[in-house]
């Protein structure tokens, strides 16, 4: 007993280590004095460097948040939609409409990235920051969609007729019913474009121009150039946001539906 | 007298080749408590959702006090359904629930308050207001889907198998406060189950269906005294059936042989033809059952020798399978004062068991 324990126990701890090891040592290593991977001193130049000596860098964190934003807004608008859609009415061809629309998520990245750069090529649209909220809204939409639809298949289609039969239309149900019962899910799908399209690398790497750099675009042209500190100092900076939107989150979750 | 009448003409649904329900016709009267039963799959929960307008008749109309209720919207009727499974909306509280439908139609917020306190009493749930419906138990959710459905003063209350989700004790509880609440609001209540127990003891007239069609309409111990066919008598509880040629008739009685059984005489409720072969029912708990051979008995009883096959002792009555022939047949015997009787019948003893005339029924004919 006590052996099956211990057994798990280091498990466990390997585990984390395996997990959290490297984020470690880039924490460490973003208050190191000197440039390579060797400990010269504490000093928190790089942060400086990066707070105020870096304008592209922040200029690509600008445009990744924007992205991020409203192709996050205008996926969870049309997924959500898309859910309710397929939830509420009944069509011969709601199977086929609902594989199609599930079908992107398991397609390889680097086949969307390919295919959305054909298309914007073949219509003549220029790469630029509105070619990635394209591409960023398309690549969401199933997302979206899936979690609203998983939060609506929770409930009964008759709370939809229940709502007819008291005297609602369907815009009273939509917005008295559907709307507000579906309202977690439609967070989480929000979120989940939120996280996809902040550190996506592989679509936004075929679908952006000039001067359209996103965060990890730009942080993998800089390591071209070498491991420069202020990427460790960027990611600190990341990872601290990260942990913030997530533990606020959870509290809004708390406030909202408890 | 509240609530409508409702009038189901040559009523016809289908879904493809499926025959859901067939050539429905039917009256129910102002304030009547009707029930449809069938088995699951006859087609009643279909008819009720044609009334409640979430379903289009194939075929056929349905009148609300002579108006034509087709062409009216589901949300427009005054007509209102209680779910299987209440379908209370999860994100609002008994509260809002119950205020649901008067939300839609801008009344005054004390307006509001005084009409859902009134109808949360209705259904003896004043206290937990403030509650959401995953607090609730199964009683209690369908006591707030009584009162949501009560409170836009429908004209017709319709309830589709409201109590199945509910155990057995409770559901007894909840029938007879259906029936009270019923009686006060004093609207038509069109009531959709498969159990005969529930729509036997509430019910003013009750219709039984079977694939699709309606097989008898009645009040219950019409029902149940005087099935129109095997089917109906077979489903509203046990039954013992005898099938036999007709060897003689007069006015009111058959004489029935049956074979390896004997002479049976059954009550003329068809007229018969000498030569028929019927089918005739009697009820277990009409059959008698002693030891010794009834004497003095009026001659309008049939009485038959058997030996018992088994017996079911449980508490307020016996069951016991008595063999006469080749037919075995279900005696149903309350124990009205068990300890006093003549010693109890055990198994396989020889008895007679007898029933009056007049409650066997002749529930199928074939013509020669």
């Amino acid at each position: 007993m006590k052996e099956k324990h211990r057994f798990s126990f280091t498990m466990f701890i390997l585990t984390m280590i395996f997990f959290y090891l490297p984020i470690a040592v880039l924490i460490i290593f973003s208050f190191n004095e000197g440039k390579t991977m060797a400990w010269s001193g504490f000093s928190l130049k790089w942060y400086q460097k990066l707070f105020f000596e870096s304008e592209e860098l922040w200029k690509a964190v600008f445009n990744s948040v924007i992205i991020a934003i409203f192709s996050s807004l205008v996926s969870t608008a049309i997924g959500t939609l898309g859910a309710i859609g397929m939830y509420w009415y009944r069509f011969r061809s709601k199977k086929y409409i609902q594989v199609a629309s599930y079908l992107p998520l398991i397609m390889p990245e680097i086949i969307m990235g390919v295919s959305l750069l054909i298309f914007f090529v073949m219509f003549k649209i220029p790469l630029s920051l509105l070619t990635i909220f394209i591409a960023h809204t398309t690549v969401s939409i199933p997302y979206v969609l899936f979690i609203v639809m998983a939060r609506l298949e929770e409930f009964d289609y008759s709370i939809i007729e229940a709502a007819y039969d008291l005297g609602a239309k369907e815009i009273d149900t939509l917005f008295k019913v559907i709307l507000p019962i579906s309202m977690p899910g439609i967070i989480s799908g929000f979120l989940m474009a939120v996280t996809l399209s902040l550190d996506d690398f592989v679509i936004t790497f075929f679908v952006s121009g000039p001067g359209s750099s996103t965060l990890p675009l730009y942080i993998n042209s800089m390591i071209r150039f070498g491991v420069s500190p202020i990427i460790n100092a960027v990611s600190v900076v990341l990872i601290a946001s990260t942990i913030l939107l997530a533990v606020s989150t959870r509290r809004f979750y708390k406030y909202m539906f408890s | 007298m509240k609530g409508s009448e409702i009038r189901v003409e040559n009523v016809t649904k289908r879904f493809g080749d499926f025959v859901a329900v067939e050539n429905a016709s039917f009256e129910i009267q102002r304030g009547e408590f009707f029930s449809l039963l069938g088995p699951s799959g006859c087609g009643k929960t279909t008819l009720l959702r044609i009334i409640a307008g979430f379903e289009d008749p194939s075929e056929g109309i349905i009148y609300l006090d002579g108006q034509n209720l087709i062409k009216i919207l589901p949300n427009e009727r005054p007509v209102n359904i209680i779910f299987q499974n209440y379908a209370l909306f999860p994100h609002l509280s008994v509260f809002e629930n119950v205020a649901f439908s008067l939300r839609l139609l801008k009344i005054s917020e004390s307006e509001i308050k005084r009409q859902v306190e009134k109808y949360l009493s209705l259904v003896k749930l004043d206290m937990h207001t403030k509650k959401y419906p995953s607090q609730l138990s199964g009683g209690q959710k369908q006591r707030v889907a009584i009162a949501r459905a009560l409170i836009g003063e429908p004209k017709v209350l319709l309830l589709d198998e409201p109590l199945s989700a509910l155990d057995a004790k409770l559901r007894q509880h909840m029938l007879i406060e259906l029936d009270s609440i019923h009686d006060e609001v004093g609207i038509t209540f069109i009531y959709v189950t498969h159990d005969q127990q529930e729509a036997l003891s509430v019910s003013d007239r009750v219709a039984i269906m079977n694939d699709g069609e309606v097989l008898q309409i009645g009040t219950p111990h019409q029902i149940y005294e005087s099935p129109a066919d095997s089917f109906v008598a077979s489903f509203l509880g046990e039954t013992n059936f005898l099938r036999g040629r007709v060897n003689q008739v007069n006015e009111e009685y058959a004489k029935i042989e049956i074979k390896e059984l004997g002479e049976l005489f059954v009550y003329l409720d068809k007229p018969l033809k000498i030569n028929d072969v019927v089918k005739l029912t009697i009820r277990p708990e009409k059959i008698r059952i002693t030891k010794q051979m009834p004497e003095n008995l009026p001659d309008k009883f049939n009485v038959l020798h058997g030996r018992v096959d088994e017996v079911i002792y449980s508490g307020f009555q016996s069951k016991y399978f008595v063999k006469s022939g080749k037919f075995s047949f279900k005696v149903y015997k309350q124990h009205v004062n068990y300890l006093l009787d003549e010693t109890p019948i055990k198994w396989n003893e020889d008895v007679f068991i007898w029933w009056n005339v007049d409650d066997g029924f002749i529930v199928e004919v074939e013509e020669e």
